[in-house]
Protein backbone atom coordinates (compact mmCIF):
# COMPACT_ATOMS: atom_id res chain seq x y z
CA UNK A 1 0.00 0.00 0.00
CA UNK A 2 2.33 2.54 1.29
CA UNK A 3 5.52 2.08 -0.35
CA UNK A 4 9.04 3.95 0.69
CA UNK A 5 10.35 5.73 3.53
CA UNK A 6 8.44 9.20 2.36
CA UNK A 7 5.06 7.22 2.80
CA UNK A 8 3.97 8.56 -0.20
CA UNK A 9 0.51 6.71 -1.26
CA UNK A 10 0.33 5.30 -5.06
CA UNK A 11 -3.02 5.22 -7.13
CA UNK A 12 -3.70 1.82 -6.04
CA UNK A 13 -2.94 2.78 -2.21
CA UNK A 14 -5.16 5.79 -2.50
CA UNK A 15 -8.03 3.57 -4.38
CA UNK A 16 -7.90 1.09 -1.57
CA UNK A 17 -7.90 4.29 1.09
CA UNK A 18 -10.81 5.78 -0.19
CA UNK A 19 -13.14 2.20 -1.04
CA UNK A 20 -12.05 1.11 2.62
CA UNK A 21 -13.43 4.66 4.12
CA UNK A 22 -16.75 4.15 1.69
CA UNK A 23 -17.17 0.60 3.55
CA UNK A 24 -16.88 1.49 7.06
CA UNK A 25 -19.02 5.03 6.44
CA UNK A 26 -22.15 3.71 5.20
CA UNK A 27 -21.93 1.12 7.67
CA UNK A 28 -21.82 3.97 10.44
CA UNK A 29 -24.64 5.68 8.40
CA UNK A 30 -26.72 2.68 8.62
CA UNK A 31 -26.26 1.92 12.31
CA UNK A 32 -26.11 6.07 13.57
CA UNK A 33 -29.66 6.13 11.54
CA UNK A 34 -31.10 2.72 12.75
CA UNK A 35 -32.06 1.83 9.11
CA UNK A 36 -30.81 -1.21 10.75
CA UNK A 37 -31.65 -2.60 14.44
CA UNK A 38 -28.09 -2.23 16.35
CA UNK A 39 -28.32 -5.92 16.88
CA UNK A 40 -27.47 -6.77 13.52
CA UNK A 41 -23.88 -4.27 13.77
CA UNK A 42 -20.48 -5.97 15.09
CA UNK A 43 -18.06 -3.54 16.89
CA UNK A 44 -14.72 -3.69 14.90
CA UNK A 45 -11.37 -1.53 15.77
CA UNK A 46 -10.60 0.58 12.66
CA UNK A 47 -9.26 3.94 11.89
CA UNK A 48 -8.30 4.08 16.09
CA UNK A 49 -12.55 4.44 16.86
CA UNK A 50 -14.78 1.52 16.99
CA UNK A 51 -16.71 0.46 14.15
CA UNK A 52 -19.96 -0.53 13.59
CA UNK A 53 -20.20 -3.25 10.87
CA UNK A 54 -23.14 -4.48 9.98
CA UNK A 55 -23.21 -8.54 10.62
CA UNK A 56 -26.36 -9.68 8.34
CA UNK A 57 -24.95 -11.83 5.69
CA UNK A 58 -27.15 -10.55 2.88
CA UNK A 59 -26.67 -6.58 3.64
CA UNK A 60 -22.05 -7.62 3.72
CA UNK A 61 -22.44 -9.57 0.01
CA UNK A 62 -24.75 -7.01 -1.19
CA UNK A 63 -22.19 -3.90 0.30
CA UNK A 64 -19.20 -6.28 -0.97
CA UNK A 65 -20.39 -6.50 -4.75
CA UNK A 66 -20.77 -2.61 -4.41
CA UNK A 67 -17.34 -1.54 -3.15
CA UNK A 68 -16.12 -3.93 -5.69
CA UNK A 69 -17.32 -1.89 -8.49
CA UNK A 70 -16.73 1.40 -6.99
CA UNK A 71 -13.27 -0.11 -6.69
CA UNK A 72 -12.84 -0.78 -10.64
CA UNK A 73 -14.72 2.76 -10.84
CA UNK A 74 -11.72 4.48 -8.88
CA UNK A 75 -8.98 2.75 -10.79
CA UNK A 76 -10.57 4.48 -13.90
CA UNK A 77 -10.91 7.94 -12.45
CA UNK A 78 -14.86 7.46 -13.15
CA UNK A 79 -16.79 8.16 -9.63
CA UNK A 80 -17.30 11.35 -8.90
CA UNK A 81 -19.91 10.76 -6.36
CA UNK A 82 -21.22 8.45 -3.90
CA UNK A 83 -24.76 9.68 -2.25
CA UNK A 84 -26.35 7.12 0.43
CA UNK A 85 -30.13 8.10 -0.04
CA UNK A 86 -32.44 7.25 2.90
CA UNK A 87 -36.20 6.88 2.36
CA UNK A 88 -39.23 5.71 4.28
CA UNK A 89 -40.27 3.01 3.54
CA UNK A 90 -44.15 3.79 3.97
CA UNK A 91 -44.54 6.98 2.20
CA UNK A 92 -41.70 6.64 -0.28
CA UNK A 93 -39.98 9.89 0.33
CA UNK A 94 -36.22 10.71 0.43
CA UNK A 95 -35.52 11.96 4.15
CA UNK A 96 -31.66 11.54 3.70
CA UNK A 97 -28.86 12.21 1.45
CA UNK A 98 -25.61 11.77 2.46
CA UNK A 99 -22.78 13.04 -0.62
CA UNK A 100 -19.35 11.85 -0.65
CA UNK A 101 -18.04 13.95 -3.85
CA UNK A 102 -14.47 12.05 -5.10
CA UNK A 103 -12.56 14.61 -7.04
CA UNK A 104 -8.39 13.29 -8.34
CA UNK A 105 -6.09 15.67 -6.56
CA UNK A 106 -3.77 18.06 -8.63
CA UNK A 107 -0.20 16.16 -7.79
CA UNK A 108 1.55 19.11 -8.78
CA UNK A 109 -0.19 21.69 -6.74
CA UNK A 110 -0.10 19.11 -3.48
CA UNK A 111 2.54 20.57 -0.75
CA UNK A 112 4.98 18.20 0.63
CA UNK A 113 3.35 18.04 3.83
CA UNK A 114 0.15 16.68 2.48
CA UNK A 115 1.47 14.16 0.30
CA UNK A 116 -0.51 11.29 1.80
CA UNK A 117 1.27 10.56 5.41
CA UNK A 118 -1.05 7.24 6.83
CA UNK A 119 -1.23 9.21 10.07
CA UNK A 120 -2.52 12.15 8.94
CA UNK A 121 -5.32 10.65 6.49
CA UNK A 122 -6.22 8.41 8.77
CA UNK A 123 -6.51 11.47 11.74
CA UNK A 124 -8.88 13.26 8.67
CA UNK A 125 -10.98 9.77 8.41
CA UNK A 126 -11.17 9.84 12.08
CA UNK A 127 -12.70 13.17 12.03
CA UNK A 128 -15.08 12.89 9.50
CA UNK A 129 -16.71 9.28 11.17
CA UNK A 130 -16.84 11.44 14.42
CA UNK A 131 -18.69 13.99 12.97
CA UNK A 132 -21.45 11.31 11.37
CA UNK A 133 -21.73 10.59 14.71
CA UNK A 134 -22.32 14.24 15.87
CA UNK A 135 -24.67 14.83 13.29
CA UNK A 136 -27.46 13.30 15.34
CA UNK A 137 -27.35 16.97 17.35
CA UNK A 138 -29.03 18.26 14.02
CA UNK A 139 -30.87 15.99 11.55
CA UNK A 140 -34.11 15.19 12.33
CA UNK A 141 -35.54 11.96 13.84
CA UNK A 142 -36.44 9.14 11.73
CA UNK A 143 -39.47 7.98 12.85
CA UNK A 144 -40.55 5.55 10.68
CA UNK A 145 -39.00 2.45 9.11
CA UNK A 146 -36.31 3.39 6.75
CA UNK A 147 -34.08 1.70 3.86
CA UNK A 148 -31.28 2.71 2.23
CA UNK A 149 -29.94 3.29 -1.64
CA UNK A 150 -26.58 3.81 -3.19
CA UNK A 151 -26.51 5.93 -6.07
CA UNK A 152 -23.07 6.71 -7.96
CA UNK A 153 -22.25 9.43 -10.10
CA UNK A 154 -19.94 8.19 -13.11
CA UNK A 155 -18.52 9.98 -16.08
CA UNK A 156 -20.38 8.93 -18.83
CA UNK A 157 -17.57 6.96 -20.76
CA UNK A 158 -17.89 4.62 -17.77
CA UNK A 159 -18.50 1.37 -18.33
CA UNK A 160 -21.57 0.37 -16.54
CA UNK A 161 -22.50 -3.29 -15.68
CA UNK A 162 -25.88 -4.59 -16.00
CA UNK A 163 -26.75 -4.94 -12.66
CA UNK A 164 -26.62 -1.07 -12.16
CA UNK A 165 -29.29 1.06 -13.50
CA UNK A 166 -29.75 4.22 -14.21
CA UNK A 167 -31.68 6.21 -11.45
CA UNK A 168 -33.15 9.59 -10.50
CA UNK A 169 -31.36 12.05 -8.12
CA UNK A 170 -33.75 11.22 -5.58
CA UNK A 171 -33.49 14.61 -4.03
CA UNK A 172 -34.73 16.18 -0.88
CA UNK A 173 -38.04 18.62 -1.64
CA UNK A 174 -37.26 21.12 1.11
CA UNK A 175 -33.88 20.43 1.99
CA UNK A 176 -31.37 21.62 4.52
CA UNK A 177 -27.71 20.70 3.60
CA UNK A 178 -25.10 20.79 5.78
CA UNK A 179 -20.81 20.86 4.53
CA UNK A 180 -18.85 18.18 6.51
CA UNK A 181 -15.37 17.35 6.89
CA UNK A 182 -13.41 16.12 3.91
CA UNK A 183 -10.14 14.19 3.99
CA UNK A 184 -7.71 14.13 0.71
CA UNK A 185 -4.45 11.36 0.16
CA UNK A 186 -2.21 12.58 -2.58
CA UNK A 187 -3.76 11.22 -4.93
CA UNK A 188 -7.62 11.18 -4.46
CA UNK A 189 -9.87 13.75 -2.33
CA UNK A 190 -12.99 12.98 -0.23
CA UNK A 191 -15.89 15.36 1.05
CA UNK A 192 -18.56 14.85 2.74
CA UNK A 193 -21.88 16.40 3.31
CA UNK A 194 -25.31 15.60 4.06
CA UNK A 195 -28.73 16.90 2.99
CA UNK A 196 -31.98 16.16 5.45
CA UNK A 197 -35.73 17.50 4.89
CA UNK A 198 -36.64 20.45 6.49
CA UNK A 199 -39.54 19.91 8.70
CA UNK A 200 -39.83 23.44 9.66
CA UNK A 201 -40.15 24.80 6.34
CA UNK B 1 -5.99 21.24 2.09
CA UNK B 2 -5.88 19.55 5.07
CA UNK B 3 -9.47 19.25 6.64
CA UNK B 4 -7.69 19.34 10.40
CA UNK B 5 -6.91 23.06 9.67
CA UNK B 6 -10.12 24.58 9.68
CA UNK B 7 -11.72 24.30 13.59
CA UNK B 8 -14.62 22.06 14.09
CA UNK B 9 -18.31 24.37 13.51
CA UNK B 10 -19.50 25.26 16.59
CA UNK B 11 -22.24 22.44 16.49
CA UNK B 12 -19.91 19.69 16.68
CA UNK B 13 -17.97 20.91 19.21
CA UNK B 14 -21.03 21.77 21.20
CA UNK B 15 -23.25 18.84 20.47
CA UNK B 16 -23.78 17.61 23.93
CA UNK B 17 -25.56 21.04 25.06
CA UNK B 18 -28.00 21.02 22.37
CA UNK B 19 -31.36 19.20 23.53
CA UNK B 20 -32.48 16.60 20.95
CA UNK B 21 -35.77 17.88 18.59
CA UNK B 22 -37.95 15.81 16.54
CA UNK B 23 -38.09 17.77 13.57
CA UNK B 24 -34.29 18.46 13.75
CA UNK B 25 -32.22 21.72 13.97
CA UNK B 26 -31.13 24.55 11.80
CA UNK B 27 -27.27 24.12 11.22
CA UNK B 28 -26.73 28.08 10.98
CA UNK B 29 -28.87 28.89 13.96
CA UNK B 30 -27.25 25.98 15.88
CA UNK B 31 -23.94 27.96 15.46
CA UNK B 32 -24.99 30.88 16.00
CA UNK B 33 -26.40 29.93 19.57
CA UNK B 34 -23.32 28.31 20.25
CA UNK B 35 -21.05 31.31 18.99
CA UNK B 36 -20.31 34.18 20.67
CA UNK B 37 -23.06 35.37 23.32
CA UNK B 38 -25.95 35.63 21.34
CA UNK B 39 -28.02 38.85 21.99
CA UNK B 40 -31.44 38.26 21.90
CA UNK B 41 -32.44 39.81 25.04
CA UNK B 42 -34.85 42.08 22.63
CA UNK B 43 -35.99 38.70 20.68
CA UNK B 44 -36.91 37.49 24.16
CA UNK B 45 -38.52 40.53 25.45
CA UNK B 46 -40.74 41.10 22.29
CA UNK B 47 -42.17 37.71 22.39
CA UNK B 48 -42.97 38.01 25.75
CA UNK B 49 -44.62 40.78 25.31
CA UNK B 50 -46.87 39.33 22.44
CA UNK B 51 -47.95 36.33 24.95
CA UNK B 52 -51.68 37.30 26.11
CA UNK B 53 -55.02 35.13 26.57
CA UNK B 54 -56.72 37.74 24.61
CA UNK B 55 -57.09 38.85 21.20
CA UNK B 56 -57.99 36.61 18.01
CA UNK B 57 -55.64 34.00 17.94
CA UNK B 58 -53.21 34.36 21.13
CA UNK B 59 -52.29 30.88 20.59
CA UNK B 60 -50.35 31.84 17.54
CA UNK B 61 -47.90 33.92 20.22
CA UNK B 62 -47.37 31.10 22.01
CA UNK B 63 -46.24 29.09 19.25
CA UNK B 64 -43.78 31.09 17.68
CA UNK B 65 -42.53 31.62 21.16
CA UNK B 66 -41.82 27.80 22.00
CA UNK B 67 -40.53 27.65 18.44
CA UNK B 68 -37.82 30.74 18.70
CA UNK B 69 -36.96 29.04 21.87
CA UNK B 70 -35.98 25.92 20.81
CA UNK B 71 -34.09 26.91 18.14
CA UNK B 72 -32.68 29.23 19.58
CA UNK B 73 -32.06 28.13 23.03
CA UNK B 74 -30.98 24.63 22.70
CA UNK B 75 -29.22 24.21 25.82
CA UNK B 76 -31.89 25.65 27.64
CA UNK B 77 -34.75 22.90 27.40
CA UNK B 78 -36.35 24.11 30.81
CA UNK B 79 -37.77 27.76 28.98
CA UNK B 80 -39.46 25.75 26.46
CA UNK B 81 -41.08 23.31 28.85
CA UNK B 82 -42.94 25.81 31.38
CA UNK B 83 -43.48 27.95 28.44
CA UNK B 84 -45.95 25.25 26.92
CA UNK B 85 -47.09 24.43 30.45
CA UNK B 86 -48.12 27.81 30.59
CA UNK B 87 -49.58 27.76 27.34
CA UNK B 88 -51.33 24.57 27.85
CA UNK B 89 -52.96 26.18 31.19
CA UNK B 90 -54.16 29.16 30.21
CA UNK B 91 -55.84 27.67 27.40
CA UNK B 92 -57.17 24.44 28.68
CA UNK B 93 -60.99 25.76 28.88
CA UNK B 94 -60.59 27.67 25.85
CA UNK B 95 -63.47 25.99 23.51
CA UNK B 96 -62.19 26.96 20.08
CA UNK B 97 -59.07 25.30 20.80
CA UNK B 98 -59.92 22.36 21.55
CA UNK B 99 -59.36 20.27 18.61
CA UNK B 100 -56.52 22.72 17.38
CA UNK B 101 -53.95 20.95 16.32
CA UNK B 102 -51.36 23.25 17.13
CA UNK B 103 -53.03 23.47 20.61
CA UNK B 104 -52.78 19.75 20.70
CA UNK B 105 -49.57 19.31 19.56
CA UNK B 106 -48.53 22.06 22.74
CA UNK B 107 -49.83 19.51 25.16
CA UNK B 108 -47.87 16.54 23.37
CA UNK B 109 -44.87 18.37 23.33
CA UNK B 110 -45.25 18.78 26.93
CA UNK B 111 -46.20 15.29 27.67
CA UNK B 112 -42.76 14.29 26.10
CA UNK B 113 -41.15 15.91 28.96
CA UNK B 114 -42.70 13.99 31.94
CA UNK B 115 -42.15 10.83 33.20
CA UNK B 116 -45.24 9.31 33.63
CA UNK B 117 -47.83 11.31 31.31
CA UNK B 118 -50.69 9.12 32.08
CA UNK B 119 -52.49 11.43 33.88
CA UNK B 120 -52.15 14.60 31.89
CA UNK B 121 -53.40 12.03 28.82
CA UNK B 122 -56.82 11.82 31.31
CA UNK B 123 -56.98 15.35 31.92
CA UNK B 124 -57.17 16.22 28.60
CA UNK B 125 -59.37 13.43 27.56
CA UNK B 126 -61.29 14.73 30.67
CA UNK B 127 -61.17 18.24 29.21
CA UNK B 128 -62.01 16.74 25.68
CA UNK B 129 -59.13 18.45 24.51
CA UNK B 130 -57.42 16.49 21.13
CA UNK B 131 -59.99 14.02 20.91
CA UNK B 132 -60.55 14.19 17.37
CA UNK B 133 -56.73 13.95 16.51
CA UNK B 134 -54.97 11.11 15.64
CA UNK B 135 -52.02 12.57 16.83
CA UNK B 136 -53.66 12.20 20.72
CA UNK B 137 -54.63 8.82 20.71
CA UNK B 138 -51.16 7.43 19.40
CA UNK B 139 -48.76 9.42 21.81
CA UNK B 140 -51.33 7.86 24.56
CA UNK B 141 -51.15 4.33 23.08
CA UNK B 142 -47.36 4.74 22.56
CA UNK B 143 -46.31 5.65 26.15
CA UNK B 144 -48.75 3.36 27.47
CA UNK B 145 -46.87 0.72 25.52
CA UNK B 146 -43.61 1.48 26.64
CA UNK B 147 -44.90 1.11 29.65
CA UNK B 148 -45.59 -2.36 29.26
CA UNK B 149 -49.34 -1.69 29.35
CA UNK B 150 -50.66 -3.09 25.77
CA UNK B 151 -53.68 -4.03 26.48
CA UNK B 152 -54.40 -0.94 26.87
CA UNK B 153 -52.48 1.01 24.14
CA UNK B 154 -55.07 -1.79 21.79
CA UNK B 155 -57.65 -0.07 23.49
CA UNK B 156 -56.60 3.16 23.04
CA UNK B 157 -55.93 2.60 19.25
CA UNK B 158 -59.70 1.45 19.10
CA UNK B 159 -61.24 4.16 20.38
CA UNK B 160 -59.44 6.90 18.78
CA UNK B 161 -60.38 4.92 15.43
CA UNK B 162 -64.45 4.96 16.89
CA UNK B 163 -64.10 8.35 17.79
CA UNK B 164 -63.35 9.01 13.93
CA UNK B 165 -59.54 10.99 15.21
CA UNK B 166 -57.66 12.72 12.35
CA UNK B 167 -55.84 11.68 9.82
CA UNK B 168 -56.97 8.11 10.20
CA UNK B 169 -54.17 7.03 8.10
CA UNK B 170 -51.98 7.84 11.03
CA UNK B 171 -54.26 5.72 13.47
CA UNK B 172 -54.32 2.53 10.89
CA UNK B 173 -50.63 2.83 10.37
CA UNK B 174 -49.40 2.94 13.95
CA UNK B 175 -51.90 0.51 15.26
CA UNK B 176 -50.40 -2.20 12.71
CA UNK B 177 -46.77 -0.98 13.37
CA UNK B 178 -47.76 -1.63 17.12
CA UNK B 179 -49.88 -4.76 16.38
CA UNK B 180 -46.16 -6.19 14.47
CA UNK B 181 -44.36 -5.10 17.85
CA UNK B 182 -47.17 -7.39 19.39
CA UNK B 183 -46.78 -10.20 17.54
CA UNK B 184 -42.82 -9.49 17.49
CA UNK B 185 -42.77 -9.85 21.56
CA UNK B 186 -45.15 -13.06 21.11
CA UNK B 187 -42.62 -14.58 19.03
CA UNK B 188 -39.15 -13.66 20.66
CA UNK B 189 -40.14 -12.97 24.58
CA UNK B 190 -37.72 -11.54 25.79
CA UNK B 191 -35.10 -12.97 28.09
CA UNK B 192 -36.56 -13.18 32.15
CA UNK B 193 -34.75 -10.29 34.39
CA UNK B 194 -33.12 -12.74 36.64
CA UNK B 195 -34.86 -12.61 39.62
CA UNK B 196 -33.04 -11.29 42.74
CA UNK B 197 -31.80 -14.04 45.65
CA UNK B 198 -31.52 -14.36 48.90
CA UNK B 199 -34.98 -13.44 50.35
CA UNK B 200 -37.45 -15.48 48.22
CA UNK B 201 -34.53 -18.53 47.54
CA UNK B 202 -34.48 -19.62 51.50
CA UNK B 203 -38.23 -19.27 53.04
CA UNK B 204 -37.69 -20.54 56.32
CA UNK B 205 -40.19 -23.69 57.18
CA UNK B 206 -42.65 -22.80 59.41
CA UNK B 207 -45.31 -24.40 61.61
CA UNK B 208 -48.66 -22.62 59.77
CA UNK B 209 -50.36 -20.10 62.46
CA UNK B 210 -52.40 -20.85 64.38
CA UNK B 211 -55.77 -20.28 63.24
CA UNK B 212 -58.09 -17.92 65.21
CA UNK B 213 -59.99 -20.27 67.33
CA UNK B 214 -63.25 -18.30 67.29
CA UNK B 215 -65.88 -18.94 64.98
CA UNK B 216 -68.29 -16.33 63.53
CA UNK B 217 -71.40 -16.34 66.19
CA UNK B 218 -74.56 -18.39 65.45
CA UNK B 219 -76.57 -15.76 65.49
CA UNK B 220 -74.43 -14.55 62.55
CA UNK B 221 -75.41 -11.61 61.39
CA UNK B 222 -74.29 -8.77 63.66
CA UNK B 223 -71.02 -7.21 62.43
CA UNK B 224 -68.46 -6.77 65.11
CA UNK B 225 -68.34 -3.19 64.28
CA UNK B 226 -70.73 -0.89 64.64
CA UNK B 227 -71.48 1.28 61.52
CA UNK B 228 -72.57 5.02 62.21
CA UNK B 229 -74.99 6.75 60.55
CA UNK B 230 -75.12 10.68 60.25
CA UNK B 231 -79.00 10.78 59.58
CA UNK B 232 -78.57 14.65 58.80
CA UNK B 233 -76.88 14.39 55.21
CA UNK B 234 -77.68 16.04 52.69
CA UNK B 235 -77.64 13.89 49.48
CA UNK B 236 -74.38 14.33 47.82
CA UNK B 237 -73.89 15.63 44.47
CA UNK B 238 -71.06 15.42 41.91
CA UNK B 239 -69.63 19.20 41.85
CA UNK B 240 -69.38 20.49 38.53
CA UNK B 241 -65.72 19.91 37.10
CA UNK B 242 -64.08 18.28 40.05
CA UNK B 243 -60.35 18.28 37.86
CA UNK B 244 -59.94 21.89 37.15
CA UNK B 245 -56.64 22.11 36.89
CA UNK B 246 -53.45 19.93 35.81
CA UNK B 247 -50.85 22.14 37.76
CA UNK B 248 -47.27 22.88 37.43
CA UNK B 249 -44.68 20.08 37.21
CA UNK B 250 -43.54 22.06 40.35
CA UNK B 251 -46.54 22.20 42.63
CA UNK B 252 -47.01 18.38 41.51
CA UNK B 253 -43.37 17.54 42.05
CA UNK B 254 -42.60 19.64 45.53
CA UNK B 255 -42.67 17.01 48.05
CA UNK B 256 -40.44 14.75 46.39
CA UNK B 257 -37.58 17.17 44.90
CA UNK B 258 -35.14 19.12 47.66
CA UNK B 259 -33.27 22.08 46.78
CA UNK B 260 -29.39 22.24 46.85
CA UNK B 261 -27.73 21.92 50.75
CA UNK B 262 -24.16 22.08 51.30
CA UNK B 263 -22.32 18.40 51.11
CA UNK B 264 -21.48 17.91 55.17
CA UNK B 265 -20.50 19.75 57.89
CA UNK B 266 -18.07 17.50 59.00
CA UNK B 267 -14.87 16.78 57.27
CA UNK B 268 -13.49 13.76 56.02
CA UNK B 269 -9.71 12.26 57.90
CA UNK B 270 -7.14 11.69 56.06
CA UNK B 271 -6.79 7.88 55.97
CA UNK B 272 -3.66 6.57 58.26
CA UNK B 273 -2.53 4.29 55.67
CA UNK B 274 -0.76 5.68 52.34
CA UNK B 275 -3.20 5.53 48.97
CA UNK B 276 -1.87 2.50 46.75
CA UNK B 277 0.67 4.02 44.13
CA UNK B 278 0.23 4.08 40.46
CA UNK B 279 2.79 1.82 39.98
CA UNK B 280 1.30 -1.23 41.43
CA UNK B 281 -1.77 -0.95 39.88
CA UNK B 282 -2.37 -3.40 37.45
CA UNK B 283 -2.22 -2.73 33.88
CA UNK B 284 -5.66 -2.64 32.03
CA UNK B 285 -6.86 -5.37 30.04
CA UNK B 286 -7.94 -3.91 27.13
CA UNK B 287 -5.85 -1.57 24.72
CA UNK B 288 -5.91 2.14 25.83
CA UNK B 289 -5.62 4.27 22.53
CA UNK B 290 -3.13 7.11 23.13
CA UNK B 291 -4.42 9.96 20.56
CA UNK B 292 -0.61 11.05 19.79
CA UNK B 293 -1.75 14.93 20.32
CA UNK B 294 -2.25 14.41 24.37
CA UNK B 295 0.92 12.87 24.55
CA UNK B 296 3.02 15.71 23.51
CA UNK B 297 1.02 18.28 25.89
CA UNK B 298 1.82 17.98 29.74
CA UNK B 299 -0.73 17.77 31.99
CA UNK B 300 -1.81 21.41 33.47
CA UNK B 301 -1.16 22.72 37.09
CA UNK B 302 -4.28 22.40 39.41
CA UNK B 303 -5.48 25.49 40.20
CA UNK B 304 -6.64 26.72 43.74
CA UNK B 305 -8.69 23.31 45.31
CA UNK B 306 -12.37 23.53 44.54
CA UNK B 307 -15.16 25.05 47.25
CA UNK B 308 -18.70 25.26 47.28
CA UNK B 309 -20.91 27.53 45.11
CA UNK B 310 -23.43 29.27 47.21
Amino acid sequence: MADGATSTISLRGSVDLVQEFFEYAINSILYQRGIYPPEEFRRVAKYGLSMMVASDDGLQTYLKKILAQLKTWLEEGDVQRLVVVVTGVETNETLERWTFAVNACDTENAAPSTAGDIKAITKQIQAIIRQITASVTFLPLLDEACAFDLLVYTRKTAAVPGAWEDSDPKYIADSQEVKLRSFTTSVHSVEAAVAYKDHDA
Amino acid sequence: MSALDTEAPAWETSKENAAPRKKGRDVAKLNRAFGAAPDDDAAIRHHEAALSTEGDDPLQAFTTYAAYLEQHRPTDALAAFELRERCCRAFRDDERYKNDARYVQMWLDYADNLQDPDDLFKFMKKKKVGLQSAAFWCAWALRSEERGHVKNAAELYKKGLEKGALPTEMLTAKQAAFEARAVDRERNPPPPRPRPRGLTAQRPSRAPTQQPQSTPAASGTTPALEIFVDEGLRPVTAPVDDWPDFGSLRERAKENTRGPTPWTEAALSAPKTSAPTLASAAPPAFDVFVDDDCVAAPAPAPDAPTTLRD
